[in-house]
């Protein structure tokens, strides 16, 4: 299902948060309300592209290992199927492997953290990948 | 008539004087019913004649003589004038008549003769008048004891009544004799005469006797064609009562017995007559008497069923005495028993030298297959006399030591190996005063060139006549290959064994490793979601407007993660926990007792010494038997592993336990190489090992084992050599295993 947040005049940027883990979701939601973003999230690869027709997602924070799609699939579909800009992608994963990492940056994710998640982290990652298209200021700096 | 035969007796004799011609005998019998006898009589003078040895050959005439016949009969003269014309040319020397009938008709016919021949008249007593008898004849009386004979019969039949007398007409010379010797009788016994029958008359007459009667046969008056011989067995045969006769010839052919002349006598006496009256006769008349005897005939007698005791002595026994059986029944009875005996004797002997060579043989055998199941089983004897004590070894049984089996010292104790000495004599003891069933044990040797082996020695308890036992022997066989290859087995049996309880655990350890992976994936989502919300709610509380609702919802979120989190570790500890276990009460000392036993062969085979201090008083501890054991197996086998290039005499594992403050503490000390540069917790970690084969998993396992048990595994080096592993354990029952 999808939560979202109105904002004031600066448009804040939406993020999507997808991670079939109910606790790790909320989580996630939480964090990006008190980062000041608007947050929709999925609990599958599938909802998350049903909802990118209608919505325009500034940034995407995906779970690797799902049941149905892998993050992974996720962005290779998305680049394959949708033109324009690409979308940032933020892996996150509980996995420990080695080689994900270099295979996930290869795909074209932009970042990619392992749990357990540390907040600034993310929230670097994320402001980072919507300053170009969104003021600066408008994020929270300090975490 | 009778000069005429005097003259003529004087001119033979004349004519005997001169030169020598062969002198002429005639021989007259009468055919009559005894001329068997007369014919047997002349026999008699003819071998006589024949062997005298005066050289005086004389010829013998037989002439017949029809005594039925009277002189004066056409047949009589007849005969005469056959005669005269027969011996007209031949002159004839001596006349010799047998028989009354031949004596009458010569006296009769003196004239027959050219010359005038002696004469020898051979008759019964009273038959012949001596008056009639010219002088220089011979007369020979046979004598007629007819009283004499029905005395034998009395002796023979004790209740004698009846004689009843068998002859021709009591009218003749000879029948009045008999009358008359048997008139002595009358007082004694009834005695009749059955004169008069004819045979068969005679047959049908004797078969009616009455009872204890005797028969006395003289002749049968008319009998016919038959000869008085025959007449007497037929009588014999249908007679009631027994027969006796007063004839030798008579006797064997039915008749009994009776005083009778032999036949062999009477012909002696006529033939000396005869060449006495060759050389010359004498004008005197010579009258000897033949004498008789009495004869019975002793198988006749013993069919009458007389006993033989009856008789009297001077009787002569003819026809079954079966002479030497009857006389020396006895001897000959022993005789043939003490043959008999002999004989089986003999036989037995033979029986038992056949029998004997057949064992031989067999023994034989047997010791050539015991030979080479000798040979082949690598087996020896030796025995153990109890009496002087002493136990010997058979040279055999050296040589299959490689000494020499002569020179060598025969003791058998002194081949043992000296530590089993004890457990040896002690097990044959305990058999010979019968504690034991039998004697089967297993004991080392010590061989030419000093190396161990095995052997199994059983024995057999011999006893002696008064059934106390006298020797022990014994049988040792060398097994020291079979306990090699028994030792190998065992001991790759509990290679085997330590190596699938180490795989298993290994299994377990991977699997563990496998779901660790899962386990910190799993962890990773509450533990994310944990520092997200912290951050997030530390971020928050800072903002002007928190709500603290909002934080409270935060840290609402951050209990249930957490509790969430634990969860997830149970669940996987569960997973991991092994098998079926069950924990009781254990007794250390039983479970190193267990694994001693498990391990005996190896350690006597490796030389290894276990010194186990007493364990009264150390307290139960609370565990899995099947795991302590596991524990156990694994520090006495790396101990044993240790001391593998130490001296066989200084191997020894040191195994004491002791309780202090509610743990029990047992400690496992070798004198082998020690831990080295190793560090003492070194070697439990999991593939750290010296051995070749070696997985380098069992202290590691050990610890875990120990560790679930709520206990402590450790190491550290002796001060002299080797090392200790201890453990320690709860005692009481502390939360063991929990999660």
């Amino acid at each position: 299902m999808a939560e979202s947040n109105s904002s004031s005049s600066p448009r804040r940027p939406l993020v999507a948060v997808v991670d079939d883990e109910d606790c790790v979701r909320r989580a996630l939601v939480r964090l990006m309300r008190f980062a000041s973003c608007d947050v929709v999230a999925y609990s599958s690869a599938h909802d998350l592209l049903q909802a990118l027709d209608d919505l325009d997602v500034d940034c995407l924070v995906l779970d690797l290992q799902m049941p149905d799609m892998t993050g992974l699939e996720v962005q290779s579909y998305l680049s394959m199927t949708r033109s324009g800009a690409p979308i940032p992608v933020v892996i996150i994963t509980a996995h420990d492997d080695p080689g994900i990492r270099e295979r996930c940056l290869a795909a074209g994710a932009t970042a990619y953290l392992r749990k357990p998640i540390e907040a600034p982290a993310l929230l670097a990652a994320i402001r980072r990948l919507t300053a170009s298209r969104y003021d600066a200021e408008a994020l929270p700096r300090n975490h | 008539m009778l000069r005429s035969l005097w003259s003529t007796v004087w001119a033979v004799t004349a004519l005997l004087a001169a030169p020598a011609h062969a002198n002429e005998v005639v021989l007259f019998c009468a055919v009559d019913a005894r001329l068997s006898e007369c014919l047997a009589i002349v026999d008699a003078i003819r071998t006589e004649l024949a062997s005298a040895s005066d050289g005086a050959a004389a010829k013998v005439e037989l002439e017949f003589v029809d005594p039925a016949s009277s002189p004066q009969a056409p047949a009589g003269v007849a005969l005469a004038a056959y005669l005269r014309a027969k011996y007209r040319q031949r002159p004839v020397d001596v006349a010799v008549a047998i028989s009354s009938g031949a004596i009458d008709f010569l006296l009769e016919q003196p004239d027959l003769f050219a010359g005038r021949p002696a004469a020898v008249l051979v008759g019964h007593e009273h038959s012949v008048e001596v008056a009639r008898v010219p002088p220089g004849a011979a007369l020979i009386e046979i004598p007629l004891r007819p009283a004499a004979t029905v005395e034998l019969a009395a002796s023979l039949q004790p209740g004698l009544e009846h004689v009843f007398v068998l002859t021709s007409a009591l009218d003749g010379r000879r029948e009045r004799a008999i009358v008359d010797d048997l008139g002595q009788l009358a007082e004694r016994f009834d005695v009749q005469y059955l004169v008069g029958f004819g045979l068969d008359d005679l047959l049908d007459r004797v078969s009616r006797l009455p009872r204890n009667s005797m028969l006395l046969y003289d002749s049968t008056e008319r009998g016919g064609l038959l000869d008085a011989e025959a007449a007497a067995e037929r009588l014999a045969e249908a007679a009631n009562a027994p027969l006796y006769t007063l004839h030798e010839h008579d006797i064997g052919r039915g008749a009994i017995g009776g005083y009778v002349t032999p036949v062999g006598a009477i012909g002696a006496e006529a033939a000396r007559l005869v060449l006495r009256q060759l050389h010359g006769a004498g004008d005197t008349t010579t009258v000897t008497t033949v004498r008789g005897s009495l004869v019975v005939d002793a198988a006749a007698m013993r069919q009458q069923g007389f006993a033989e005791t009856r008789l009297p002595a001077s009787a002569e026994q003819r026809f079954g005495q079966s002479s030497v059986w009857r006389l020396y029944q006895g001897w000959i009875v022993t005789l043939l028993v003490l043959a008999a005996l002999q004989f089986v004797l003999v036989g037995a002997f033979l029986i038992q030298s056949i029998q004997r060579r057949k064992d031989r043989v067999a023994l034989n055998e047997a010791a050539y297959r015991f030979q080479l199941a000798r040979i082949a089983g690598q087996v020896g004897f030796w025995q153990w006399d109890l009496a002087s004590n002493e136990w010997t070894a058979e040279p055999e049984l050296r040589r299959l030591l490689g000494f020499d089996g002569a020179s060598a010292p025969s003791d058998w104790c002194a081949y043992i190996h000296c530590e089993d000495r004890e457990r040896v004599s002690k097990a044959a003891e305990n058999y010979v005063q019968g504690f034991a069933e039998g004697f089967d044990i297993q004991h080392r040797v010590k061989d030419h060139y000093n190396r161990e082996r095995w052997f199994l020695s059983r024995g057999q308890l011999l006893r002696g006549l008064k059934n106390q036992p006298t020797r022990l022997v014994g049988m040792a066989i060398d097994i020291t290959e079979r306990k090699r290859q028994e030792d190998d087995r065992a001991r790759a049996q509990l290679e085997l064994h330590e190596q699938r309880v180490e795989l298993a655990h290994l299994g377990r350890a991977a699997a563990a490793g496998a779901l660790s992976g899962a386990l910190a994936h799993e962890l990773k989502q509450p533990l994310s979601a944990i520092l997200m919300n912290a951050q997030a709610g530390q971020d928050y509380i800072t903002k002007p407007n928190a709500d603290y609702n909002e934080v409270k919802a935060i840290l609402a979120d951050i209990e249930g993660q957490c509790r969430r989190a634990g969860e997830i570790i149970r669940n996987l500890r569960n997973l991991l926990r092994p098998g079926e276990e069950h924990f009781a009460p254990v007794h250390i000392f039983s479970v190193v007792n267990d694994v001693l036993t498990l391990l005996h062969s190896d350690l006597v085979a490796r030389n290894v010494r276990v010194a186990v201090a007493p364990m009264t008083g150390v307290p139960a501890i609370i565990g899995e038997r099947v795991q302590l054991q596991q524990v156990m197996l694994n520090v006495i086998n790396n101990a044993i592993d240790a001391m593998s290039n130490t001296d066989p005499r200084e191997r020894c594992i040191e195994i004491s336990a002791t309780t202090d403050a509610g743990r029990v503490h047992i400690s496992v000390a070798d004198t082998g190489c020690g831990l080295g540069t190793a560090n003492a917790d070194e070697i439990f970690k999991p593939f750290v090992s010296t051995k070749r084969h070696g997985l380098g998993l069992g202290l590691t396992l050990s610890r875990s084992i120990v560790d679930r048990h709520g206990g402590r595994i450790w190491a550290s080096s002796n001060t002299d050599r080797g090392t200790t592993v201890h453990m320690e354990f709860p005692v009481e029952t502390a939360e063991i295993a929990a999660a």
